[in-house]
């Protein structure tokens, strides 16, 4: 084809697209959903596949998780062994990542350490200069080795040779054999690694600790993706049957590397909902495009036989069907582009917590995405080109009425358009349902005049206070503020992220917490924290200063442990270790169960806690006061009362619950928004679509109506005749389409499987009356001008 | 001496699946610079013989030359090119394109004559809307002209590419009689700068203005007069 003809088409195609406003309307909408799940595919990358570990093949690595109810922690290592007996072809790694003090004499700075099993090679990550040989899987008792990161190295040591020096650290002499990559940051999202060890080191390197997993460690799985699979699918089984897990215990994997499992879930819930309700519009702004095409098909249609008359060849249209769809692919790809900041903030709107400067913009990804689209839309349009060309004849200049093939095409592209809509709008409904009620839900506690106040203790004045009475000293000097109704010590504020574990055990030792060693959030507080934080007991009440025997535990503990029994034969072992590891065991009365406290917002389920008596203060406490003081005031008094007691507290800072709670809730009033908004465009978008094909149809079957009357036919007929045809399309359409649309949504879980069919079957019968009514007013008035149509 | 522009022989012409032929056993002459009509009731094939003289259908058998060479042989490519070199159409409904405006319309055969270069469009496109006293319409849509204006646009498109001859199907049937006698007077000009014009109206007075007028009746060209009043 001619430079001539390609050019002519490029300038008529740009002018008459500028000009259709429909067209770029429905482009936008297309661009919006791709560029939101584009976003999210950036997320799930960034967060699945992280680039910031240095690893290259994510497919050999995934997270290996131990669920029971709602708990979820790394495995524990009594299952290694088992675990590599059944698959010996795969490797169990964990990590962790801490603190640690450098101990040299020019050094007193804390790093922060990442302790990795090994794996360095399968997993791909090189060193930048040494060898990772030593790190990878070590015995115990073998030499301290490190890797240092890449940064800490130009930091601390300006890029000078430190292969083979000793690190000091926490009072060992650790050799740095290796500098990791450059693109390695973390093994946890939440660290900024200075130095590797190996985890098998870490009981030498660190005093008084033990191998026992804790909330911060994570387990992977290394191996082949065959192996791996296999895995997940024997795992449960093959435990269950060793009697190494308890039924209640699942082995999950997944992709996540470094992340919190609750962030993780946290998270990916989320990005569930934004993927179903983007995922929802694509599939309706695409069907609209699709509709739009056909739509488009008579006078693009008629523009192709013109040209036919005016000399073009039948190779020349169909280069020019093809220099129109790949302008429309480009365009529609520009505006994919430049809609993609849009689609950030919708994104960041939903996920406050991820950090978007983190996130990979995966251009693979999107160009992947691009091609698909295109590829469809190619095919599509491939598709109703030679179906109209093959089933559809055409008169052109005669005059047109309906023919039945374009009739039935209608009806039948209304019918799956109107049934994706009915689905659509159920399952925005049903989310919008669900967001609604976890904005009501009760958290647990009451925000209006609670505030929450931290400070920090030097070490120091930790070691000085620890053992006396100072957090009863200082509940009471808060107490005695003027206007300040109660106030409390706690080790887990809301919101706050902290956490703390002790072993916990039933009387029959059955582990309360998480793996064998039953790490059990437990927090403690002073007596008053429960009347502070507005939470209500179940039943009992809470300890006072003086029953140091005594813990209150929360209503999902009790109802997992203890449901039906009695508070007077309820009670807990707590087990500790002395610095020469003998377990002692220490029994806990249970005198009152608490309503669970979300302290993490309303949808994240609350694990079992245990609350005990806190006399002194560790320096790791926040304290909750309940005042109406304004914050101003009491910030001023507490700072005053803080100082009366140790001079050494510092940076108090105070915030109101009920703003924490502001914070926590935003991310869910966007999805309420954004869902709010997709179920209106898509309601607007498929009364317009009705509208406009019942109106087109009607216009173009008007003489046959007018004939039909003409003939003795009453307009109760004619209109009944019409719907029949309508409907006898229309119903088996839309609810095969509707039972086929549930089916895949309840298997990717995008619905509750108790599906609310009241709304279902409300929102069908309401669209059936819809459209019926309009068939009914359009039908009616064209019978009102028959006269019109016959002459 | 007049020279044949188009020559039918024995042509008959059966749509698919009819049980009849539509035309039947047609043999005319059209020469250069002649204004021919053809006059006859509905569904007597006049449409029909046009579209084959436009070479958008094919004859089921016979023979039909243009320009001294057999369309039967003819290829895809070739068929395209003479109806863009050659042929120029006018039908009642004008075919416009309504989303295009009026310069596009006109400028729409100029995209596929290969003799003619992108920047000689404008040039080409203002000569044939000044023959149809429409150049000062360019910018316009064709939804924003009246009938007379839009078959004027119509006929200029035919023009643009100066073909030989202009074919015409009921040229004013959608016009008022003001209209439709200022689209002949056009017509008629235009014959007289030498375009051949085969004209297919139901109007008797205007299709005696011709130099010859044929009449179909059931397929069959009946008879070939040089004035109406002898059909």
């Amino acid at each position: 084809m001619t430079s001539k003809l390609t050019l002519d088409l490029i300038i008529t195609w740009t002018k008459q697209t500028s000009k259709n406003y429909r067209l770029l309307l429905i482009v936008m909408l297309l661009a919006i959903p791709v560029s939101v799940l584009l976003n999210v595919k950036m997320i799930s990358s960034s967060y699945l596949t992280p680039t910031y570990t240095g690893i290259e093949n994510y497919s050999l690595i995934n997270n290996l998780i131990a669920k029971e109810g709602d708990k979820s922690s790394a495995i524990d290592n009594y299952l290694v062994d088992p675990i590599i007996a059944k698959w010996p072809s795969l490797k169990v790694i964990y990590e962790e990542s801490t603190s640690l003090k450098l101990t040299g004499p020019e050094n007193s700075n804390v790093i922060s350490v990442s302790f990795f099993s090994g794996g360095y090679s399968t997993l791909g990550i090189n060193a930048f200069k040494g060898t990772l040989k030593a790190l990878e899987f070590p015995t115990n008792g073998s030499d301290l080795v490190a890797a240092i990161s890449y940064s800490y190295w130009q930091s601390k040591y300006k890029g000078k040779e430190v292969i083979n020096t000793i690190l000091p650290l926490n009072g060992k002499a650790v050799k740095i054999v290796a500098i990791m990559p450059e693109n390695f940051t973390a093994f946890n999202k939440q660290y900024k690694t200075d130095v590797v060890i190996p985890y098998s080191q870490k009981l030498t390197l660190i005093e008084n600790t033990s191998n026992d997993i804790t909330p911060n460690t994570f387990s992977y799985l290394l191996g082949s993706s065959q192996h791996l699979a296999h895995f997940s699918l024997h795992a449960k089984t093959y435990l269950s049957n060793e009697l190494l897990i308890t039924d209640d215990i699942d082995i999950v994997m997944n992709n996540a590397i470094g992340i919190n499992n609750s962030k993780y879930q946290k998270i990916s819930k989320r990005i569930d909902i934004l993927v179903i309700i983007f995922s929802i519009l694509l599939v309706f702004c695409f069907v609209s495009f699709i509709t739009f095409y056909v739509g488009e098909y008579a006078s693009k249609s008629n523009e192709l036989s013109i040209r036919g008359l005016c000399g073009a060849s039948k190779k020349q249209l169909l280069f020019q069907r093809a220099v129109e769809n790949t302008l429309l692919i480009i365009l529609i790809t520009i505006v994919c582009i430049a809609i993609l900041p849009i689609g950030k903030m919708i994104v960041h709107s939903m996920l406050p917590t991820v950090n978007f400067s983190d996130v990979d913009v995966p251009t693979l990804s999107f160009l992947k995405l691009i091609l698909c689209l295109t590829l469809l839309i190619t095919l599509i349009m491939a598709i109703t080109f030679f179906i109209q060309e093959t089933f559809i004849s055409k008169n052109i200049g005669r005059g047109e009425n309906i023919t039945l093939s374009q009739k039935l095409q209608s009806y039948i592209l209304l019918s799956f358009l109107l049934s994706v809509a009915i689905v659509s709008i159920f399952i925005s409904l049903e989310l919008l349902s669900a967001q609604k009620k976890l904005n009501e839900n009760d958290n647990g506690f009451i925000t209006n005049n609670r505030y929450i106040a931290s400070f920090e203790l030097p070490k120091t004045v930790q070691t000085q206070i620890a053992n006396s009475d100072t957090g009863k000293l200082l509940v009471n000097r808060l107490e005695n503020i003027p206007n300040v109704q109660s106030a409390a010590l706690t080790l887990m504020a809301p919101f706050a992220n902290s956490s703390s574990f002790f072993q916990w055990y039933t009387v029959d030792d059955h582990p309360v917490g998480s793996g064998i060693n039953s790490q059990t959030v437990s927090d403690r507080v002073s007596p008053n924290y429960f009347t502070a934080i507005g939470a209500t007991f179940v039943k009992g009440k809470s300890f006072s200063w003086q029953s140091s025997n005594s813990i209150v535990v929360n209503h999902t503990l009790w109802q997992r442990y203890f449901k039906g029994l009695d508070l007077y034969n309820a009670k807990l072992i707590m087990k500790t270790r002395n610095k020469n590891g003998v377990i002692k065991e220490h029994p806990f009365q249970i005198i009152g169960v608490v309503k669970d406290i979300y302290i993490a917002g309303p949808d994240v389920q609350p694990n079992a806690i245990v609350y005990a008596l806190t006399n002194f203060l560790v320096g790791a406490e926040a304290i909750i006061i309940h005042s109406s003081n304004d914050e101003k005031t009491l910030k001023n008094a507490v700072t005053a009362q803080l100082n009366t007691l140790d001079v050494s507290f510092k940076k108090l800072e105070l915030t109101s619950l009920g703003s924490l709670v502001e914070i926590d809730n935003q991310p869910r009033n966007a999805i309420l928004l954004t869902t709010i908004i997709a179920t209106l465009t898509i309601t607007i978008s498929s009364i317009i679509f009705c509208l406009s094909t019942v109106n087109q149809i009607v216009e173009k079957s008007a003489r046959a109506y007018a004939i039909n009357k003409m003939l003795g036919a009453t307009n109760f007929r004619v209109m009944t005749f019409e719907a029949r045809f309508l409907m006898a399309i229309f119903l088996p359409i839309v609810f095969l389409s509707i039972f086929i649309q549930l089916y895949y949504a309840l298997q990717a879980n995008f619905i509750a499987a108790n599906i609310n069919l009241t709304t279902l079957v409300s929102i069908t019968i309401t669209v059936i009356a819809f459209i019926l009514a309009a068939l009914y007013i359009n039908i009616n008035n064209k019978l009102h001008n028959s006269w019109h149509y016959l002459t | 001496m007049t020279s044949s522009l188009m020559q039918i022989n024995n042509l008959n012409y059966c749509f698919p699946k009819a049980a009849t032929n539509t035309l039947k056993n047609i043999t005319m002459s059209i020469n250069k610079g002649e204004y021919l009509s053809i006059v006859g009731t509905s569904g007597s094939g006049k449409s029909t013989l046009l579209s084959i003289l436009g070479l958008i259908n094919q004859p089921s058998s016979g023979e039909y030359l243009i320009l001294g060479r057999n369309t039967t042989n003819l290829t895809n490519k070739s068929i395209s090119l003479i109806k863009n070199n050659e042929i120029g159409f006018i039908f009642q409904n004008f075919n416009l394109l309504n989303q295009f405006s009026v310069y596009d319309n006109v400028a729409l055969p100029l995209s596929y004559n290969p003799a003619i270069k992108r920047n000689e469009y404008k040039e080409k496109v203002i000569s044939a809307l000044s023959l149809v006293n429409m150049s000062n319409f360019q910018d316009r849509m064709p939804g924003q002209l009246s009938g007379g204006q839009q078959q004027r646009i119509a006929i200029a498109r035919a023009l643009v590419n100066s073909p030989s001859i202009i074919l015409a199907d009921e040229p004013t049937g959608n016009l008022d009689s003001e209209n439709s006698r200022q689209v002949f007077e056009l017509i008629k000009k235009l014959n007289k700068t030498g375009i051949t014009i085969c004209l297919i109206t139901h109007d008797i007075n205007y299709a005696e203005q011709a130099d010859t007028v044929f009449e179909m009746q059931d397929g069959e060209l009946t008879a070939k007069k040089n004035t109406l009043s002898e059909v």
